[in-house]
This record gives structure tokens, C-alpha cells and sequence, in this order.
């Protein structure tokens, strides 16, 4: 058995691993995604 | 060893399986709290900066919602909701920007600052969303809207002034907000409806509104289906809102923390004569007294509307307006909020109004109608109606605010502050208002020299044209001096039952023609218009049909009145 496969046998670091993992993904989306838009279309300014 | 069958799950696939669950559940449970640290870290750094953010002018104040909520939280900032006047500038000389309120109050000298919020032609149905969505922090508290005649004319401010003005999370929280009553969300949903290209990529806002708009239990049914969407596009909205708004605080390299109380008081008398002088010197190459460089800028355009413009199209584009519903509905909505609104807006340019053919009659019918609009909701409202014809107290046609306006909306501003509006008295302050005189100026005195001039040639004409003892209504206005006309009886038109000045116009001819026929039937015989309100005539263009072919006239002078018979119809009259 590889140092690997031990570590990943163990439930627990296993269930650490996939958490940190799942949190990692959503880390990415929220920074490549998350941040919004609030611009506002270009108007025509009148200004009577 | 264990025989795995294929297509079957053993115990070790499905503990596989809540593996990952678990791991995704816990993922989950762990954001979750990372994101509720972070809004709080968010308020604490918002609470911390507001006052150094509260003067200062940049784009995300105007689409957020965190910069103003804990704006609303500081007993020491007073919230001001305006548009371009707001911000617009002294140009030329921008050391007199420093009669601004959000610099004037800069140091807190009477112990406030002011938080102010706009953007070129911001409509009340902008600023209507934009403090819906502050939501529970308006309760109690006192905020300043200001406005310009600008939007209150059809056709000044168009789609595109909404348009660029529109905030996705501020109309999410209107919407998906659930403490507002029923019909005034209806209401506010169709006017937000009018503007669709607001709501294009925005399916589940379009969706609340078109159910909203529409009513009825069916659509009240899936408007509350959707809300839960609804609240979670807002909680995603207002996070990126607070990433957004400490972004903006993080590249800000000068904002000072500890800004020094200097508490003073302040002369605005003196300070206005100042502000006025100060302004003369960039005010002197054009009989209007507009800024240089917006003249130099402008001129070509606003010299050819020499004429242009008339008392019947103004009062038809001003009774037209929108404007006047969303105000209506924005009262409302601060009302059911139970926030302390107080509506400020500066006097139109009386000297070039004239220039482009509306003149003061007609521009006092858009003082007295915002009158009207504030007083029917109890909110008070100084529209410096009395500076309509300072030529100093505004920098150009759109009536953004000179240096010597902006003492006068910074003496209102104190006054809210203090609780002392009501005791303000406007038209004193800065006695140089009364003592700006040039070839150009169009003398206070002069016109009240005018008014009582029209005043008693419309009595004489009143007098002339009726039997003695006989009843007589005028469009009055409220002056109680054109009713004495001798022993003829003078009443006010329109009015209320105990006979005193209804205080407002009619709504539209019906109204009005309701009006006459109920006073011709308590006795009145005869009805005065002074040429002050000719226009009348335009705008109640169905009150005037009804007059003229019902009624006679017996009078018709144009330098102070016209007067029609009311005692016999003009047909029975024909027929004698």
C-alpha cells in the first residue's frame, strides 16, 4: 500500500480532503464570477 | 474478502456516497459561516469609513445599498437624495464648491455632515428605489430629497435618465420587500414596468412586477412562489454590494479616519452676501446670471429659445409629467416607512424663464402644486419660490444650485438637522437676495408694485361689470384682496365648504366645472379670472368650452381681466 493509498483510506482525511476540495471550487467560482456588476448604461445627459 | 456483484451497491459504495455528501454538506455549512463572518467584517469596516465615504461622490454610492444603510445607522450624518444639483459645480472658481453641503458641513460646525447621494437626472422614481431598499434603518429618521423642475416637465427626463440610474439590487429590494402595503407596490410595480428595457435581463425582477402590476389572486399566488427566488437574488446582490464597497474603500488611500469637530456658528446672512459676491465674478457675461462657462458653453442653444416656450405648453408638459406620481408614490413609501422626509428645490431661473416665454403666473403653478404634493402627505418643503426672480441664486436653466443657493439649501439643511425647519423663515436669509441690483435684475418691489396695480384694476373691472350686492367668485389664488370689491361679495375659486381658499387647483376641468355649477347654485353670479391665471383657460381647456358656450362674457380686458355672467345661460340668454 502507497503512502497514498493510506492516507486516503482513512475516512476522515478523506472527508477533509473532499471538503477543502469542494470549498476550493466554490473559492474559484466566487472570485471568477462573484463579483457583480453594477454599472449603468450610458445616458444622454441633458442637462436642460 | 468481499464478492462484489455488479449493479448492486454494497455497504461501501453507499458509505462512499455520504462521503461525498458529507464533504459537499460540510463544504457548504463552512461558507455559509465564512460568508456571515464576512458581512459582519463588511458593517464593521462600512460603520468605521461612513463618515469619511458620507461627502464624497462615486458611482457604486448611487446603485448600492451598504454605503447608505450605514449611513442611515449615524445619528450625525443627515442623508441628502438629490440629482446633478447635488454635485454640480462651481465652474471656473472651484473654490466656491466649498458652499456645498457636503463640504459646507465638512468639519460638522453645527455638528452634523451630510451624507449625499446623486446622479445626473436621478428621477423620484429612482430615489424611490434607492431608499425602499435601505429598508429598516429609514425608520425615525430625517432625509433630505431634492429636486429640480426639470423632471416635472414631460419630456425633460426621458427613458434614458431612468435607465442610467438603475440599480438591479435596489429594485430587487423594492420589489421583494414584504412590509409595504399591497397597492403601493402595485403602483410602484407599473410604473417600474414602463421601463422594460430596465428589466431585460432581469426574468425573475420582470416577473414579481408583471404579477404585482397585474393583481388578483393568481398572480398574488405566484408572486409569493417566486419571492423566495427573489430574496436569494438579493442576498447574492447585496454580498457582491459589500465586496463592491470594500473594494472601493480599499483603494482609497486618503480617506481620513479622525476628521476634526470645529464646531461654529454660522452667520448665513453674511455668509450668503459672500457666496453672492464670490459668484458675481463668474457670473457676468450673460443678463441671466448663469455661470461664464456654462454660458460660453451653452449661449448658441438657450438664445435661441428666445420665445420659444408658452404658458399653455408649460403647463400642459408640467400637468403631463410622471414625475408628479412617482413623487406621490416615493412620499408614500417613506411615509409607510416612517422615515421624516423634507423636500428642498431650488426656484426655476425666473429671468431666462421669461426670456423663453413662461412667465411667472404659470411658473408659480408648478411652486404651488409641489406645494401641494409635499403638504398632502405632511412633509415640509421649501421650494424658494419667493428667489424666482434672483438671477443670482441659480447657475444655469437646469436651476442647479450658484453658491449663493447652495447658503440658502445649507441653512435648510441645518435647520432639518436641528428640528428648527419650521421656523425658518427663507426668504430672509441672506438680505443680500434683496440687494443684488443690475440693468438685468428684475426688482422684488417692482413686481409687487405690478401685483397691486392688477389687483385694483381687477376690482374696478369686477365692480363695473356686476349689479351691486351681487355675489362674485375669483380665481384668487388665495389673495384675499381681490375679493373686496365693495359691497359685491367675493369668493375664493376654488374653495372649501366654510368658503376659505381650497389651497389647491382643481384636478381637471370636471373638477372644475363640479366646482362652478355647486357655487352658481349657492348663489354666485359672476366669475373673475385675472390675467394672472388666464392660462387657466389652456389648461382646463374643458372648463373654458363649458364658460363660453354656457355663459356670457361681460368683461374682457387684457391688462386684468375676464369675467362671465353666470346668472342666466348664454343660450336663454340669446333667445331675450
Amino acid at each position: 500500500m502507497t503512502i497514498k493509498t493510506s492516507l486516503f483510506s482513512n475516512q476522515w482525511l478523506r472527508f477533509a480532503a473532499l471538503t477543502f476540495y469542494y470549498l476550493a471550487i466554490a473559492a474559484g467560482l466566487i472570485l471568477l464570477y462573484g463579483r457583480g456588476d453594477f454599472s449603468t448604461p450610458p445616458f444622454i445627459y441633458q442637462g436642460f | 474478502m468481499s464478492t462484489q456483484v455488479p449493479g448492486v451497491e454494497g455497504v461501501e459504495g453507499r458509505s462512499v456516497k455520504c462521503s461525498y455528501l458529507g464533504s459537499a454538506a460540510a463544504a457548504l455549512l463552512l461558507m455559509a459561516i465564512a460568508l456571515f463572518w464576512g458581512v459582519l467584517f463588511a458593517h464593521r469596516v462600512e460603520n468605521r469609513y461612513i463618515h469619511a465615504l458620507a461627502p464624497r461622490h462615486f458611482a457604486h454610492k448611487n446603485v448600492g445599498i451598504a454605503v447608505g444603510r450605514a449611513a442611515f445607522r449615524q445619528s450625525d450624518l443627515l442623508p441628502l437624495y438629490g440629482a446633478s444639483e447635488i454635485w454640480a459645480s462651481s465652474q471656473g472658481k472651484p473654490e466656491l464648491n466649498r458652499y456645498r453641503a457636503s463640504l459646507r458641513f465638512w468639519s460638522y460646525p453645527t455638528g452634523f455632515r451630510v451624507f449625499a447621494v446623486g446622479k445626473g437626472a436621478t428621477t423620484a422614481l429612482t430615489m424611490l428605489q434607492e431608499l425602499t431598499a435601505i429598508g429598516p434603518e429609514l425608520r425615525g429618521k430625517k432625509v433630505v430629497l431634492s429636486f429640480t423642475w426639470g423632471p416635472f416637465q414631460a419630456g425633460m427626463a426621458g427613458p434614458d435618465a431612468y435607465g442610467g440610474n438603475f440599480s438591479g439590487l435596489q429594485a430587487g429590494e423594492s420589489v421583494f420587500s414584504t412590509d409595504l402595503s399591497p397597492g403601493l407596490k402595485q403602483a410602484v410595480a407599473r410604473r417600474m414596468l414602463e421601463y422594460p428595457l430596465t428589466l431585460e435581463h432581469r426574468p425573475v425582477l420582470k416577473f414579481a412586477l408583471e404579477r404585482l402590476a397585474g393583481g388578483g389572486p393568481v398572480n398574488r399566488v405566484l408572486y409569493y412562489a417566486v419571492l423566495p427566488l427573489g430574496k436569494l437574488q438579493n442576498l447574492v446582490l447585496r454580498l457582491q454590494d459589500h465586496w463592491e464597497t470594500l473594494a472601493y474603500i480599499r483603494a482609497q488611500h486618503d480617506l481620513r479616519l479622525q476628521v476634526a469637530h470645529r464646531a461654529s456658528s454660522i452667520d448665513w446672512r453674511k455668509l450668503a452676501m459672500r457666496a453672492e459676491e464670490d459668484y458675481r465674478e463668474v457670473a457676468n457675461n450673460n443678463p441671466f446670471g448663469f455661470a461664464n462657462e456654462r454660458w460660453e458653453k451653452n449661449s448658441k442653444e438657450w438664445i435661441q429659445r428666445q420665445g420659444e416656450n408658452s404658458d399653455a405648453v408649460f403647463l400642459r408638459t408640467l400637468r403631463d409629467s410622471k414625475e408628479w406620481v412617482d413623487l406621490g408614490l416615493l412620499l408614500r413609501v417613506l411615509k409607510e416607512r416612517g422615515a421624516q422626509p423634507l423636500i428642498l428645490c431650488p426656484p426655476l431661473p425666473g429671468e431666462y424663464f421669461n426670456y423663453w416665454g413662461v412667465s411667472a403666473s404659470a411658473r408659480r403653478v408648478f411652486y404651488t402644486r409641489l406645494r401641494e404634493a409635499a403638504e398632502a402627505f405632511g412633509v415640509p418643503l421649501a421650494n424658494f419660490e419667493a428667489h424666482d426672480g434672483d438671477k443670482y441664486f441659480v447657475l444655469d436653466f437646469g436651476s442647479h444650485l450658484s453658491p449663493k443657493g447652495w447658503v440658502y439649501y445649507d441653512q435648510a439643511l441645518d435647520a432639518a438637522y436641528h428640528g428648527r425647519f419650521g421656523e425658518l423663515d427663507l426668504d430672509r436669509v441672506g438680505a443680500g437676495a434683496r440687494s443684488s441690483r443690475s440693468q438685468f435684475d428684475v426688482s422684488t418691489d417692482k413686481q409687487e408694485l405690478e401685483y397691486q396695480q392688477l389687483v385694483k384694476r381687477v376690482r374696478q373691472a369686477a365692480q363695473a361689470a356686476s349689479p351691486p350686492k351681487a355675489t362674485v367668485i375669483v380665481v384668487s389664488d388665495g389673495e384675499d384682496e381681490l375679493l373686496q370689491m365693495g359691497d359685491r361679495k367675493g369668493w375664493h375659486f376654488p374653495q372649501t365648504d366654510d368658503g376659505t381658499y381650497a389651497g389647491h387647483k382643481p384636478a381637471d376641468s370636471t373638477e372644475a366645472i363640479g366646482h362652478l355649477e355647486a357655487l352658481r347654485a349657492k348663489g354666485a353670479s359672476f366669475i373673475v379670472f385675472p390675467n394672472t391665471t388666464f392660462w387657466w383657460l389652456d389648461y382646463y381647456a374643458e372648463f373654458r368650452r363649458h364658460l363660453e358656450s354656457h355663459y356670457r362674457v361681460v368683461a374682457r380686458h387684457e391688462d386684468s381681466c375676464l369675467i362671465f355672467d353666470l346668472r342666466q345661460p348664454a343660450i336663454a340668454q340669446r333667445e331675450h
